[in-house]
């Protein structure tokens, strides 16, 4: 899973559709891609963190073009107003209380965004599966009663936030179900699962997906998508600095 | 014309103008705050040590926000009640008698008005209005009048380029004080934009009005500001960047020069990092606008001090609860305020922070704190 926060949380989805053949793992990962390719997004969420049997809710606004540019603006009481602005691989924060803007980089893009299992460093990172990650299909099988795809993808690029990843994608609604997410070690570091699927126009979408660090114990971040919007329009000056202080 | 009538017509003019477009746009208007109580028992040190240095305070606040509006109108509001008990409560009842007012009458102190309580003749009411603005899109630009923080700044505790926005540093995190002003803004592409702020007082030649540009590029976010404090009769020119080397690194200067040909300059340099779980930062700050750029320290008055230290460390000890411990010195003056929290994240949209604070010099320490403050959202 990639993208999880800014594609779709920004992605939810970071796992797409793709066509009902996938013969090799180069094709499906195009497919996956395509899939995520839409014009714009917006999207009410909500991110449900899970911590030693501890739950947290936050709430959130968001809109997003491509994977590039995505606005995020929180709505639970705790942090209403704090906002995110990505634009390509760099990130903003603002605090309306203080009406301070702190770009997010450095040592803090090693922290968990809102508190979550998700790292700034995996929520900047926009490229394509397909550009970070050499892939071959492993097999065919079930998987939570659906028949799914396994690809093993092995980063070309250090600079992936993993070494390896094990994805199982829906054979016939071409989503990605879940995916592992290894160390350069072999450690596996997290884990993560598409618990809900929705039709939204013509593709298949993930609107409900749970991710786990194993390197925490009963940890798990949740995001789903209560409300989206696909290919609205979108006010091109939302995705400026300006914009995000005002 | 007189400038503070100058003032009013402009303040006029945007909020009825406002008033309009906020009533022909839909939106439903959002609503929050926080209630809070902290319970403080305090010492300050008095010759031999007795029951007499110790006491006991306590507030109960209650802050509500309220935001209406649509797209190219807002209408933004924050008003925070609070009650003071005990020692707090006494030295405002103290400052009333002291300034010769009749018994029971409201007063302003600290940008707020207290109100002695007849209910409660040991309690006064404090109410504090934070924000109070309109917004107006303007085509690109955005204009915003009323009571607002503004961010001229990057320090976190030390901000001399920050010529709006007073720093509160009574508590345990430092906080802006808003202003009165109105603001026009814009973008300059992405990742750059541009302000014009004015903050007129009664005299419109006595307020603050300045000009800033900033804008992020090669890696580095930097400002550059021009302005005039009319109240102190000083022209202002500032700077600041802020960049990442692992590393985030972030430096200030605001020069004063006044129309007497007196030219002053203070300065401000920080950094930051983190080492596994551990958050560290420090600022400096070289004073060098005498008492005005002065940093009171525990709340206390400031000595014109020239050299400040401010010094951070937070650790997640859990997930739920946060260690951090600060210091701010005056390193002229040998005082230094060190600080120690605890925050837990009780449950949801809820906070307990404890925290021990002081205040100490070459002889000791002069006064201690110890605090326990429950926050919750809605």
């Amino acid at each position: 899973m990639k993208r999880i926060i800014f594609t779709v949380l920004a992605a939810v989805a970071g796992f797409a559709a793709f066509a009902q053949a996938a013969p090799t793992a180069a094709e499906i990962l195009a497919k996956v891609d395509e899939n995520e390719n839409f014009s714009s997004i917006e999207y009410e969420g909500r991110m449900e963190l899970t911590l030693g049997g501890k739950t947290r809710v936050k709430t959130m606004k968001a809109v997003a073009v491509g994977a590039d540019k995505a606005y995020i603006e929180f709505t639970n009481p705790e942090d209403r107003g704090v906002r995110y602005l990505k634009l390509g691989d760099e990130l903003w924060m603002y605090f309306p209380k203080e009406d301070d803007t702190v770009k997010i980089s450095g040592h803090l893009l090693r922290e968990g965004m809102m508190g979550s299992d998700v790292s700034y460093e995996e929520a900047l990172e926009s490229d394509s599966l397909a550009d970070i990650y050499d892939a071959v299909v492993k097999g065919r099988e079930d998987y939570e009663g659906r028949p799914v795809w396994v690809l093993e993808l092995t980063a070309k690029k250090s600079s992936a936030s993993y070494a390896r990843q094990i994805l199982r994608v829906d054979a016939e609604r071409f989503v990605t179900l879940s995916a592992d997410l290894y160390a350069k070690s072999g450690k596996l570091l997290k884990e993560s699962r598409t618990l809900e699927v929705r039709l939204i126009g013509l593709r298949w979408y993930p609107v409900k997906v749970e991710l786990s660090d194993k390197l925490r114990k009963d940890s798990r971040t949740s995001f789903e998508l209560v409300s989206i919007k696909l290919d609205v329009a979108v006010d091109p000056k939302r995705f400026t600095l300006s914009e995000l202080g005002k | 014309m007189k400038g503070n009538s100058v003032s009013v017509a402009v303040l006029a003019a945007v909020f009825v103008v406002g008033t309009f477009q906020l009533a022909a746009q839909s939106g439903a208007p959002e609503f929050g705050g926080v209630f809070s109580r902290s319970d403080a028992a305090l010492y300050v040190a008095a010759g031999e040590v007795d029951s007499g240095d110790f006491s006991w305070t306590a507030a109960s606040a209650l802050e509500l926000a309220l935001r209406a509006g649509g797209d190219s109108a807002r209408a933004e509001a924050a008003f925070t009640a609070t009650v003071l008990n005990g020692s707090a409560a006494e030295a405002m009842i103290a400052l009333a008698t002291s300034m010769s007012l009749p018994s029971g009458s409201p007063f302003a102190s600290g940008g707020a008005l207290v109100v002695p309580l007849a209910s409660d003749p040991a309690s006064v009411l404090l109410l504090e209005l934070r924000s109070l603005q309109l917004r107006l899109d303007l085509g690109e630009a955005r204009l915003r009048a009323g009571r607002q923080v503004v961010n001229f700044g990057r320090g976190q505790a030390f901000s001399p380029a920050d010529v709006f926005a007073r720093r509160d540093l009574s508590g345990l995190s430092p906080a802006r004080a808003p202003v009165d002003a109105l603001r026009l803004s814009g973008p300059f592409g992405q990742f750059g934009g541009w302000d014009l702020v004015a903050a007129p007082r009664a005299e419109a030649e006595d307020g603050t009005y300045a000009a800033r540009a900033w804008a992020w590029a090669f890696g580095v976010d930097g400002g550059l500001i021009a302005g005039r404090d009319g109240g102190r009769g000083d022209w202002l020119a500032a700077a600041d960047v802020q960049f990442d080397l692992g590393a985030t690194f972030r430096g200030e200067v605001l020069l004063r020069y006044s129309d007497s040909g007196d030219a002053r300059v203070s300065a401000m340099a920080g950094l930051d990092w983190s080492l596994g779980d551990l958050l560290m930062g420090a600022e400096y700050y070289r004073n060098g606008d005498g008492a005005a750029g002065a940093v009171p320290l525990s709340g206390a008055p400031g000595a014109a001090s020239e050299h400040y230290l401010f010094a951070t460390l937070g650790w997640q000890a859990g997930d739920f609860a946060s260690l951090s411990a600060s210091a701010l010195a005056e390193l002229d003056e040998g005082l230094w305020a060190p600080a120690l929290a605890l925050t837990v994240d009780a449950t949801q949209s809820a906070d307990l922070v404890v925290a021990l604070r002081g205040l100490a010099d070459s002889g000791g320490v002069v006064s201690a704190a110890l605090a326990a403050t429950l926050e919750l959202s809605f």
